[in-house]
């Protein structure tokens, strides 16, 4: 997997790193550091420009949207007048970084052509002011910086950033997350995780990835991706790849002679059919104090369609599930999930009830309840809750 | 099987008062209408409805959840052992939620 860097591989980023500007990447947007302007107290100081990029893939496109943080104080005239084209303070455009002004310059008619453009649009308006104090101001100072590039994302996470939800996606960041079990489910807890900046996914199965297999995945599958035959987390390993920096298989059958891979997880979603495997890595989630949320479905057949339930079960420590501990073997019942009845819906939805629960817990979304236990009922279109147990 | 009811079909009075006992209430379990005496039904009950040749002990792996309950709880889950007011109307699904 190739390193990207949007400044490198974006003509019009790479023109103004040319031309000595000190660039960086900040949560997705574009930092310009060590632009003079002129404060409140009519001093010449240095702040930095924030700029909300627009990218496909690596590279950007035009921008479209033209106006852009400013953080290091409040920038002025020659004379101590507030520009006209500041409005002071706004919304933290970064985790940890708090914005003095917002700056809008708007070209007549039409957007910037590129980043070039406005950049050095932005930046000839304060440094202006700024060299008419000291004529030797100049935000290009070809200052070398340290790169903060390098994240979870393959690519920038440009949809935070412009939602302004990035200081929310901190919460999410850090940490490692484990899916044991790639089927329906898992393979779409996936998808979902790994578009969060967790720092590690660990991936646990022994499946290979077969033809039924594509049809309850996200995405779409190649028939290439069928005739290599690979493992199930070597093929999504490869996928996800593509998004996310941390996603490691372990192609493995799980026993008690492997459980210790577990371990590199943090957070496990456990997605398995298998009554034995669940209750394994369970008992050994409870014994290290470890967080988990278990999966399934439960499906049947009747003259009206298909119906049941799709279970989302959340086991911490103080709030264990006695299902866990369970030794009883299920019925063989006549489960339709079985015979490979198509319900990519319903292993997404499944999967998102247990994301977004992990989500509530990390302080991503808000959580008004302390639920254990959820299950969709299909007929009745309702979400049944149970909270935590004492 | 019985027709699933629509909104509008059952009395609304009976269905808010959960003091049914000594009458027959209609309820579905599974989509399938099942007659409860007494204004109550456990766990087992509703296991042996929804699929009758199940041993007890197995049975103890169902997720059952319900909808349309009584005011006081109108939606939860019942667990091996535990019993709960019914009301006509109200909608029970009894399965095996383990598959991935």
């Amino acid at each position: 997997m190739s390193s990207s860097s949007p400044i490198s591989r974006s003509a019009d980023l790479q023109l103004l790193r040319d031309e000595g500007y000190v660039l960086s990447l900040v949560s997705g947007m574009l930092a310009v550091d060590d632009v003079p302007f002129v404060d409140e107290g009519v001093g010449v100081r240095r702040g930095r420009l924030l700029v909300w990029l627009e990218l496909a893939g690596d590279r950007t496109t035009r921008p479209k949207w033209h106006a852009v943080c400013f953080v290091g104080g409040i920038p002025c005239d020659n004379l101590g007048r507030r520009l006209p084209q500041c409005h002071a303070g706004g919304r933290d455009p970064a985790p940890g970084i708090r914005a003095d002004a917002l700056l809008c310059i708007h070209p007549a008619g039409r957007e910037f052509a590129d980043f070039h453009e406005l950049v050095t649009t932005y930046v000839s308006l304060l440094t202006g002011h700024a060299q008419r104090l000291d004529c030797e101001a100049t935000a290009r100072t070809r200052r070398a910086v340290r790169s903060d590039e390098r994240g979870p994302f393959a690519y920038l996470d440009t949809a935070s950033s412009r939602a302004g939800v990035a200081h929310l996606s901190e919460r999410l960041a850090g940490g490692s997350v484990g899916i044991l079990g790639l089927g329906g489910t898992g393979s779409h807890v996936l998808d979902l995780v790994a578009k969060t900046p967790v720092e590690a996914i660990h991936l646990y199965d022994h499946d290979a990835f077969l033809q039924h297999n594509a049809f309850r995945a996200p995405g779409a599958a190649s028939v290439d991706d069928l005739a290599a035959r690979r493992s199930k987390v070597d093929h999504f390993a490869q996928v996800y790849s593509r998004l996310h920096r941390g996603v490691f298989p372990h192609r493995v059958r799980l026993d008690s002679s492997n459980l210790h891979l577990l371990d590199r997880s943090d957070f496990l979603f456990i997605c398995v059919d298998d009554a034995a495997t669940r209750r394994l890595a369970a008992a050994h989630l409870e014994a290290g104090g470890k967080s988990f949320i278990d999966v399934g479905l439960g499906l049947q057949l009747s003259e009206a369609g298909v119906f049941g339930l799709a279970r989302m079960t959340l086991s911490r420590p103080g709030a264990r599930r006695p299902e866990h501990r369970s030794t009883q073997e299920a019925p063989d019942l006549a489960d339709p999930y079985r015979t490979n009845v198509q319900v990519a819906d319903l292993n997404a939805l499944n999967a998102a009830l247990a994301v977004i629960r992990w989500k509530r817990l990390r302080g991503f979304y808000a959580s008004e309840r302390d639920e254990s236990l959820s299950v969709y009922s299909i007929g009745s279109n309702d979400i049944v809750n149970e909270d935590r147990r004492p | 099987m019985d027709r699933l009811p629509v909104a509008g079909d059952q009395d609304r009075t009976a269905r808010q008062n959960p003091s049914t006992s000594g009458r027959r209430v209609a309820v579905f379990v599974n989509g399938r209408k099942c007659k409860i005496e007494g204004g109550e039904v456990n766990f087992a009950q509703l296991a042996g409805f929804a699929f009758p040749k199940v041993a007890p002990e197995a049975a103890r792996t169902f997720t059952v959840a319900f909808t349309r309950g009584p005011a006081a709880r109108p939606e939860g889950f019942v667990t091996p052992g535990e019993r709960v007011h019914v009301i006509e109307d109200q909608r029970f699904v009894v399965v095996v939620a383990d598959q991935s």
